[in-house]
């Protein structure tokens, strides 16, 4: 068997070589197209190097590879399940038919659900309420993920509400009373809590449709698109966990006057906005519709404005 | 998630090199690598994104042929292949296999398999991967993406690699073959006890065949023969069907033209079969059914002029159409599925059209 140890050495290439140079005389059909496409390349663009998508993919994906907690409590266990989710985003616009935005984050087994609750980021949670045209100062106050905690998971026929917070109310509820009137053919469907359980303890089907809906209305399809063991290789630190490791990325709007900063205040019915609604950065948007002393010019009606891009 | 370009052809042409080597040695397929100069496959300047996407898909597809239904000789060859990109990626930290839940049994099998046979250096080579971690044990075989697909491609791996899947040695296995001698034998003695004379059983008591369980044996090594020999015909037909190109009669235009004849006479036939039947005065005058079907390359049995023969040769015409379907199966892939259908619908038709004729006579 020591002779077979240097069988290892049998595969490597007999001098030094360029893994980016390809040989010319080879015979693997696989090198004979990426030449041809790598000399196309060659000849039409001027600068080749990867683009900034692509590098930020990367990045985000190779990011926590490795990684070991400071603490050792913190390390994770080794039997312990690896679980890959796709948190898809929840407004269906006419450009995402092919291709909807998701978010892939990487959950460990034993993690309660309220963790992933928690962090899941969705932009409505950032949306603040209320028309403030004559209060522009008293805008960032109320957020509705402060003011509307309540959110539910459905796996399999359960409903699992948040009620970690006293005025959490309890979604699922509706949907329940519904089912049960008349018979709608969907079973019995139960209501549990949230932070009693962890993600050991569901059975799950890979690939099949969940929901997770928060603010009432705002409903996202969750899936689970890979289950395996963990690996020495993955990021062992806890702490980490849930990690996200794809994030879409979206264009964001930016101020009309201006045209560099991302909108923050949308406007309608102004008159000084030459579209119906109209975009503006917080900068621009006083210096038109205020005067010196802030006092509103004009009638119109704004609102602040979270972009989805914020989270790029 | 498509397969990059030219990378199941290669995989493809290295594993037949190397069944075609028939041995199942280390340094083989490390000389057939070396030749081919295989690591090379991750050269090129491709970006590390798109490299470990890459470095996914091939050991993906490597993994495919390392799982049963296929043959020993390609899956130890998988097995190679395997280790051989997992060492020579260049991906930093190493892409792993991905093994799923169902699958573990059998390739722990196999490595059990591999130990006894004694090829040491394949299960070394495993021993190797095992301990490097180089497994990612997983519910699910590939991970899952969605998009929408246009067009759903299945990637078709090479059908001559498959284990030829013998439905009758899977039923009688060399255990029950042990079996059959062991009780066997067992029966003979218990029969030579109760007999008088105790070295030979009573003639009386003769009710079985001594040797039937030879006679087993050998029907199946038949078989397994046969089975052998038709792959091979279907092989180099196939061989000469890529050879010959020109309008000359290639075997592909002959099996071609037969099919679209046999294909034209079973619709006449479906037509004709419909034999009204004559009241027992005119028995003398009835009309017999005659086969006017093309000879096809797979011997079907002429039809019997007889009509009282009419129910026996049918069943046996059914055998041998799923044959003849398999042939058109393999010699044209795609396209032709519409022609392989109707001989089935033709025989169970040509059965029920004369029965209610006769029913309405009476």
């Amino acid at each position: 068997m020591r002779r077979l140890l240097c069988i290892d050495m049998l595969k490597s290439p007999d001098g030094e070589e360029d893994p980016e140079v390809i040989p010319e005389d080879t015979t693997l059909e696989t090198l004979r197209i990426r030449k041809k496409a790598l000399d196309k390349r060659e000849e039409s663009i001027i600068i080749d190097r990867p683009c900034r998508t692509e590098t930020f993919i990367y990045e985000m994906e190779s990011q926590p590879v490795g990684k070991r907690p400071n603490n050792p409590e913190d390390l994770v266990e080794e039997g312990d399940l690896l679980l890959t989710l796709n948190i898809y985003c929840p407004v269906i616009f006419e450009k995402h038919k092919e291709n909807k935005p998701y978010q892939t984050v990487l959950v460990l087994g034993s993690q309660k659900l309220t963790e992933l609750r928690d962090s899941i980021s969705c932009v409505s949670d950032l949306q603040i309420g209320g028309e403030f045209s004559s209060q522009p100062d008293q805008a960032p106050d109320h957020i509705s993920k402060d003011l509307y905690k309540a959110a539910f998971f459905y796996f399999e026929g359960v409903f699992y509400n948040d009620k970690r917070h006293p005025e959490c109310r309890d979604l699922s509820r509706t949907v329940i009373e519904w089912s049960k009137s008349h018979d709608r053919g969907y079973g019995n469907l139960q209501a549990v809590n949230m932070e009693g359980y962890t993600f050991n303890d569901l059975s799950l089907k890979i690939g099949f449709p969940y929901l997770y809906c928060h603010q009432g209305d705002c409903e996202h399809i969750v899936t689970i698109t890979d289950i395996r063991l963990i690996h020495r290789d993955d990021c062992l630190d806890r702490t980490r966990y849930p990690l996200l490791i794809k994030k879409p990325w979206l264009y964001t709007r930016k101020c009309f006057v201006c045209k560099m900063y991302i909108a923050r205040w949308v406007t309608n019915e102004d008159s000084f906005a030459p579209e119906d609604p109209c975009f503006f950065c917080d900068v621009c948007f006083r210096m038109l519709h205020y005067d010196a002393e802030g006092n509103k010019l004009g009638e119109f009606l704004a609102y602040p404005y979270v972009d989805p891009g914020t989270f790029n | 998630m498509s397969c990059p370009p030219g990378l199941q052809q290669d995989c493809e042409r290295l594993l037949d090199d190397f069944q075609a080597t028939d041995s199942i040695r280390f340094e083989t397929f490390a000389q057939l690598w070396r030749q081919r100069r295989f690591h090379s496959i991750f050269h090129g300047k491709i970006r590390p994104l798109e490299l470990n996407k890459f470095t996914k898909k091939a050991l993906d597809l490597a993994r495919q042929y390392f799982l049963p239904p296929y043959t020993f000789q390609i899956r130890v060859g998988a097995l190679y292949l395997l280790y051989g990109l997992y060492n020579t990626q260049l991906c930093q930290p190493k892409q792993k296999i991905r093994i799923s839940l169902r699958d573990w049994p059998e390739v722990q099998k196999f490595q059990q398999d591999l130990v006894n046979a004694q090829h040491y250096d394949a299960a070394y080579v495993y021993r190797k991967l095992r301990l490097a971690k180089a497994f990612h044990f997983t519910a699910m075989p590939k991970l899952l993406s969605y998009r929408v697909k246009k067009r759903v491609e299945e990637p078709e791996l090479k059908e001559e690699f498959r284990e030829l899947s013998n439905r009758v040695s899977s039923v009688i296995t060399s255990d029950t073959l042990e079996e059959f001698m062991n009780v066997h034998n067992h029966y003979q003695k218990m029969k030579c006890m109760i007999s008088t004379d105790k070295s030979q059983p009573d003639k009386a008591l003769s009710l079985v065949k001594n040797d039937f369980v030879i006679g087993v044996k050998n029907i199946i090594l038949e078989y397994q023969q046969w089975q052998q020999e038709k792959m091979n015909q279907l092989l180099t037909s196939k061989e000469n069907e890529k050879s010959t190109e020109k309008p000359d009669e290639g075997n592909s235009q002959e099996s071609e033209g037969s099919e679209r004849a046999s294909a034209l006479a079973k619709i006449k036939q479906k037509s004709y079969a419909a034999v009204a039947e004559v009241s027992k005065s005119r028995r003398h005058r009835q009309v017999k059914l005659e086969s006017s079907e093309s000879g096809s390359d797979q011997g079907k049995l002429a039809f019997p002029k007889d009509k009282r023969n009419q129910k026996r040769p049918q069943p046996t015409r059914k055998r041998s159409s799923p044959a003849s379907r398999g042939v058109i199966k393999k010699e044209t892939i795609s396209g032709n599925r519409k022609l392989s259908v109707i001989p089935e619908e033709d025989s169970s038709s040509e059965e029920e059209v004369p029965r209610p004729k006769r029913r309405r006579r009476r």
